[in-house]
């Protein structure tokens, strides 16, 4: 569908239900159907980019500003930001050691928040939940973030699952990515369920003395090298696990 | 299910819960069983001292290392030990292995038959005797 659907219209120009009905449809769903699209505010509503709260003092946490990816918050269909740095406001953490949770909250008749804290984390109407903060009795330990700070590695694009491991063998295995991964990770594990400690594997002991890096790339594919000689770490060689069978597991992102 | 991938002379190479992204060398065949993939694992496990699918290490001198096999439902077992061929009477599943650390070295115990077992996952044990 054309976006926008309305249309400029002249001074003194009558406005008919049709233009009214497209500009609304314009700037509520972005000029879609109503059964096509949710509305901009429904679609925004778990809306956060650029909130961090952090430790500020014994007794306090802040949300800093910055310039190059301020603060900004949807709340109860409000969008706020910030222009500054948001800090707790002093005396509100206090009694024994507890889980405070961190709370962006939304005052009617400003577009800036602020917060609060409390340690049920249930939210009130003007409140978003953005974390929480480990209270000792005496100071706050940590901050704990439940927003993506927006530069959170994805999900793999690619997941080979655990597979079984043996020296002796290369697996190959097609990413489907459409092009060569820029990062491909290779873990070991010593279960098939990968319950063990996940060891990242980045080379092995290929013959006596010889340490090689394991995986290669293509547009197509991934391929590990499990080592050539029994009776070495062929599958893992690390300072935290030497293997020569187990289960690898590939990651992939483009 | 589980999907099991056998090298061209039969034995398996590995196996593992998907199939869809192997890629197959001249000679490879792919089959499935209808296993989950723990259980699948499961059907033969070499372990010391509870750690399996890593190397064992140990020095010479060291006390006896036992290897417990586990291939249960099964009444008997042939395991390759450095390439020799040892038959286990299995008891419940399970049997045991004692292994000298006289001398430094590698002992690499597997399945002997790998068309019927897999050396791939827990199927190999490594045990490296050092001075």
């Amino acid at each position: 569908m054309a976006y926008p659907l309305s249309s400029e219209v002249t001074p003194g120009q009558p406005t008919a239900s049709s233009q009214y009905n497209n500009l609304r449809r314009d700037a509520v769903r972005l000029g879609q159907a109503d059964l096509d699209s949710l509305d901009l505010s429904t679609y925004l509503k778990g809306y956060t980019s650029g909130i961090v709260p952090v430790v500020l003092s014994t007794t306090r946490v802040r949300v800093p500003y910055n310039a190059s990816n301020p603060p900004r918050i949807m709340i109860n269909g409000c969008m706020l930001c910030a222009v500054t740095h948001t800090d707790l406001a002093p005396g509100l953490i206090s009694g024994p050691a507890a889980t405070w949770y961190i709370f962006a909250v939304r005052t009617p008749g400003s577009p800036y928040f602020s917060l609060a804290v409390n340690t049920s984390p249930v939210e009130g109407v003007d409140q978003r939940l953005i974390g929480h903060l480990n209270w000792t009795g005496t100071a706050i330990l940590s901050t704990v973030n439940y927003l993506s700070s927006g530069v959170d590695l994805p999900a793999a694009q690619y997941d080979s699952g655990w597979f079984a491991v043996a020296v002796g063998s290369t697996f190959t295995k097609a990413h489907g990515l459409g092009m060569s991964p820029s990062i491909v990770l290779l873990y070991h594990s010593t279960d098939a369920a990968g319950t063990s400690e996940a060891v990242l594997v980045t080379s092995i002991l290929s013959a006596a003395g010889v340490i090689k890096n394991v995986v290669g790339i293509t547009p197509s594919s991934i391929l590990a090298d499990a080592g050539i000689t029994a009776g070495l770490s062929g599958t893992c060689y690390s300072t935290r696990r030497e293997s020569g069978s187990g289960y690898w597991r590939i990651l992939a992102w483009r | 299910m589980t999907f099991i991938i056998r090298n061209a002379d039969g034995s398996i190479k590995t196996f593992a819960e998907r199939s869809d992204d192997f890629v197959l060398t001249p000679g490879e065949t792919i089959e499935s069983s209808p296993l989950s993939f723990a259980r699948y694992a499961q059907r033969f496990t070499l372990s010391s001292a509870e750690r399996s699918g890593e190397t064992i290490a140990a020095h010479v001198g060291d006390p006896v290392i036992t290897v417990e096999v586990s291939c249960p439902e099964q009444l008997a077992v042939d395991i390759d030990i450095n390439g020799t061929i040892e038959h286990l009477e299995l008891a419940q599943g399970k049997a045991s292995l004692a292994l000298s650390t006289e001398i430094a070295g590698a002992f690499v115990i597997q399945p002997a038959d790998r068309k019927l077992y897999s050396a791939a996952g827990n199927g190999t044990l490594i045990v490296e005797v050092v001075e």
